[in-house]
């Protein structure tokens, strides 16, 4: 499948899954940010061209439906994609635990630099939510290694 | 291609997308200016996405409750919701409208208007990064909605005001814990008027303006429109007083708990029509 179908594909499902996580719960939308975990497995998985170029491409479409400034989101979610990429090329970051630690710690930078250019040099508040919004890297981790573990095994099926 | 170019080529696409990021946040300057053609695309292609997925839980949510589980006693229960979530916004918005007003012809013309200047819409999305900044609801421009339209919950408590980017059949509304949201209002007890601002980071809202020699407010209080901004109609209740402090600016610290509830945005209205009327 060409990269750029798998991409917009992984758009259409993290977008769609958003949605559906609302409709169950809207405080949850703070806890489990799916675009970033989209974004950091397409970065492990495809490299860090690809990753960034999502990760621009998910931000935009987080921000199009966000009041906010339209590229922020965009902007911590290009760098995460291209240093996920890139990390994950330099070290083995596969193994279970090793995959956990790398998707907490990209989930951690995201936000962090989410956070950093939305409060520190916009001015704009974010969804501190009573504290819930810190455990969204420690869900984002769990996620992506579920999910990474989840697609290793089809990849697997599929090629025997 | 120079050889250098071929080694850094990644480098070079990645240094080029955040510089083209960086120029597209630049051109939002001045803030609060209409949302860009791309961010307009955006929405367009992906609202309706939002809709669907919305249309297939509510749809098996309806599969479920009616044809399984109650199957007329949830016909009857809906249509009863939806005439008792009318009536609370009539009531709401007469009892606090009306209460001003002096002339019995001016009440009868009033009472005409607010019958028909409801448009009850579903919430199908919320702001994926930051839910208290706004909603997107599945009423559009062929509804007749346009910006500054009041919205308010199933019990006519304020829940914000429509805003762009409005699509022909979903609109964003932005909520009243957003920062960049202001709303004139005034305490229900000792009229104390001021501006009623979202603060994003938790949820609250903040009453400005409020001079710090002004004792008269007292935590628990109530918080309604004033009506004094010329959107929000007067009278709807917007939040409660939690805490009152003062320090060394000119003006109290009044922190407000806003009565908006996401437990039960599934359905709000939009006040298409304005008091004198006029749409």
């Amino acid at each position: 499948m060409k990269p750029i179908i798998k991409g917009g594909l992984t758009i259409l499902a993290a977008f769609v899954l958003t949605s559906a996580l609302r409709q169950l719960s809207v405080p949850l939308l703070l806890c489990v940010n799916v675009f970033t975990v989209a974004v950091i497995l397409f970065g492990l998985i495809e490299g860090e061209m690809q990753g960034a170029v999502l990760g621009m491409a998910c931000g935009l479409v987080v921000d199009s439906f966000s009041l906010g400034i339209f590229g922020l989101s965009g902007l911590a979610n290009t760098v995460t994609g291209f240093l996920s990429g890139f990390i994950s090329r330099k070290m083995n970051v596969l193994p279970m635990g090793r995959l956990f630690v790398f998707t907490g710690l990209m989930g951690a930078l995201d936000l962090g630099l989410w956070v950093l250019l939305s409060a520190v040099f916009f001015s704009e508040g974010f969804p501190w939510g009573g504290g819930i919004l810190l455990a969204q890297p420690l869900v984002t981790a769990a996620l992506g290694t579920i999910v990474y573990l989840i697609y290793r095994r089809i990849k697997a099926r599929h090629e025997r | 291609m120079p050889r250098f170019l071929k080694e850094q080529k990644k480098s070079l696409i990645f240094a080029g997308l955040l510089f083209a990021q960086l120029v597209l946040i630049s051109i939002q300057v001045p803030l609060g200016e209409e949302p860009s053609y791309l961010e307009k695309a955006v929405f367009f292609v992906f609202a309706p996405v939002q809709r669907a997925v919305h249309g297939l839980f509510a749809g098996a949510g309806r599969i479920w409750d009616r044809y399984i589980y109650l199957r007329r006693v949830e016909a009857q229960n809906q249509a009863l919701r939806d005439e008792l979530f009318h009536l609370r916004q009539t009531n709401t918005l007469l009892t606090n409208a009306l209460a001003d007003l002096q002339e019995a012809k001016e009440m009868e013309v009033t009472l005409a208007t607010l019958q028909k200047s409801f448009l009850v819409a579903a919430v199908i999305g919320v702001d994926a990064s930051n839910i208290y900044k706004s909603i997107i609801i599945d009423k559009g421009s062929n509804h007749g909605l346009t910006s500054n339209m009041p919205v308010v919950d199933r019990n006519g408590n304020l829940v914000g005001r429509v805003t762009t980017p409005i699509s022909l059949q979903e609109a964003t509304v932005q909520l009243l814990t957003d920062d960049n949201s202001s709303i004139g209002v005034l305490s229900e007890t000792n009229k104390v008027v001021g501006q009623l601002s979202g603060n994003a980071r938790g949820g609250k809202c903040s009453f400005q303006y409020v001079l710090a020699t002004n004792d008269q407010l007292v935590e628990g209080e109530e918080l309604l429109t004033s009506g004094f901004d010329k959107i929000f109609p007067p009278g709807l209740r917007a939040g409660r007083i939690l805490s009152v402090a003062t320090d060394s600016s000119l003006f109290k610290r009044i922190v407000v708990e806003p009565h908006l509830n996401f437990r039960e945005l599934g359905h709000v209205a939009v006040i298409t029509q304005r008091i004198d009327g006029t749409r």
